[in-house]
């Protein structure tokens, strides 16, 4: 009996080769020992592990391969484990040439002979966790340096731009016209350097999670009204005629939501449709009542977005080329991950429809919360 | 008499053209870049009308209203004037008593000098 409990035998050795297989395979570090604390068996990522070879470390006792500090700690754990309970540390095995690992460990205890280990070398972990430290970190002071630049930019644009319309009211002299237009011309782009300013500030603070919604419950029609009134104009100057289409049921619906951040959405799939929409086309928006949801979309005519291009349409700086008019749309993208971005938050998803010498539709549906 | 405005403002090209303007505009104009220095001269000057830029470092806006509002014995108007461009920092700029909030880079110095009017309720 004693036999039996200390040594091996030929059929413990036998039960051993079924899993050996098993155990050669498995990518943690295996250690065996009897109840004399000498080890019988080490798969090879332990004896890799440690730098031995399996018949170095056979027979010889487990202090041998810990550091000083563990072996007290293992020895006060001996009255637990002789308990057969199983228990998990995280601790340091002493190497051949004397460096020390750390191991996350888990023993179990196996009825009648041995104690089993099963380690995890914890420097893989740990610098896998460093690198992640690291990348994060390194993302962080990126964006920080990102918003930094950003905000530094739009003060001196927008000092630029509010030059720029003072000369242009003021008339403090007769400018001819070429000048004026020249003017005029610095001020529209001094304004579109402003926006994507703007729209990429937006986008850091939605990527740091830092981006604050105010939801307040509002009727959906003075929304619309409000957007529509700023979008008109950018629609006449284009020769677009923008049209309203609110369902007689909307009248009464209220939302919850943030009002700056829808109106900027509908803005910005307005300004989008507008851009693909030919002269004296029209674009529509559109609100229909399904149900507990309202359904916002917004029409545009003779845009054509191919099946292909939908799924990367709301990707930050994914550049697509309009079918038909071939124009180079790259910026207007970081505004369609805007919208996807506030959508998202709202809980629903933004879509495309689109139809080959039509029509695209981009829609989304916000819940109605007063729905009787 | 002319309007008083204390332009509360570090970017000193901002600064300068908000001043310009209301100079132009026949308001007496008194620029300010650094704040402390300013603070025991408002009884001095004596503004109608503060706009103050709620973005700069040094300035705790949120105590700066306080001061002014409770400090002096005239209706001081106050304008907040900054890039942040959220309700919450609008709602909290009026909840501090600022008589109104103007987004920089969408309101032109025109349309500023206009608030002004509308604040004070000259026009």
């Amino acid at each position: 009996m004693q036999q039996e409990n200390t040594t091996i035998t030929d059929s413990h050795l036998i039960e051993l080769e079924k899993y050996k297989r098993i155990l050669d395979c498995m990518s943690e570090s295996v250690w065996m020992w009897n109840d004399e604390e000498e080890t019988i068996y080490a798969n090879p990522n332990f004896c890799n592990l440690l730098w031995y070879k399996l018949e170095e470390m056979l027979w010889r006792k487990s202090y041998d391969f810990w550091d000083e500090e563990s072996i007290r700690i293992v020895q006060e754990n001996n009255k637990y484990r002789k308990k057969w309970e199983t228990s998990k540390y995280e601790w340091l095995l002493k190497a051949k040439d004397w460096t020390l690992i750390p191991v996350f460990l888990s023993w179990t205890p196996v009825p009648g002979w041995w104690t089993v280990w099963i380690m995890t070398d914890l420097r893989e972990v740990k610098s896998l966790k460093k690198v992640e430290e690291e990348l994060k970190q390194l993302n962080k002071t990126k964006d920080e340096f990102i918003s930094i630049v950003w905000h530094e930019l739009r003060t001196p644009l927008t000092a630029i731009k509010w030059y720029l319309s003072m000369i242009l009211d003021w008339d403090l002299w007769e400018i001819n016209d070429i000048i004026k237009r020249s003017l005029n011309h610095s001020f529209d782009s001094t304004n579109r350097l402003i926006e994507l300013v703007n729209d990429v500030l937006c986008i850091s603070k939605i990527e740091s999670w830092n981006m604050n919604y105010y939801m307040e419950d509002l009727e959906i029609v003075p929304i619309i009204n409000a957007v529509y009134n700023d979008i008109k104009f950018e629609g006449e100057k284009r020769g677009i005629n923008i049209e309203l289409d609110i369902d007689d049921d909307i009248s009464w619906c209220i939302i919850s939501v943030d009002e700056n951040k829808l109106k900027q959405v509908l803005l910005n799939l307005l300004t989008n449709a507008l851009k693909f929409t030919k002269e004296w086309w029209k674009v529509t928006i559109k609100v229909e009542k399904n149900w507990n949801d309202a359904i916002f979309s917004i029409i545009d005519t003779w845009e054509w977005i191919p099946k292909d291009k939908m799924d990367s349409l709301f990707e930050k700086f994914t550049q697509v080329e309009s079918a038909l008019q071939r124009k180079n749309t790259s910026w207007l993208w970081l505004w369609l991950a805007i919208c996807r971005d506030f959508i998202e938050n709202f809980w629903w998803k933004i879509e495309v429809e689109s139809e080959i010498w039509k029509w695209s539709t981009f829609f989304f549906k916000l819940k109605i919360i007063n729905n009787l | 008499m002319a309007i008083k405005v204390l332009i509360i403002e570090d970017d000193i090209i901002l600064n300068e053209m908000y001043a310009m303007k209301f100079k132009f505009e026949n308001f007496e104009v008194e620029s300010a870049f650094e704040w402390e220095e300013w603070l025991h001269k408002i009884d001095e000057f004596n503004p109608d009308i503060i706009l103050l830029d709620i973005m700069m470092p040094w300035l705790n806006w949120f105590d700066t209203i306080k001061i002014i509002k409770e400090g002096s014995n005239k209706d001081i108007k106050v304008i907040m004037f900054s890039n942040l461009n959220d309700k919450q920092s609008q709602e909290k700029a009026k909840e501090l008593w600022a008589d109104d909030f103007i987004l920089k880079a969408d309101t032109t110095p025109k349309q500023a000098v206009e608030k002004v009017y509308e604040i004070l309720k000259l026009k």
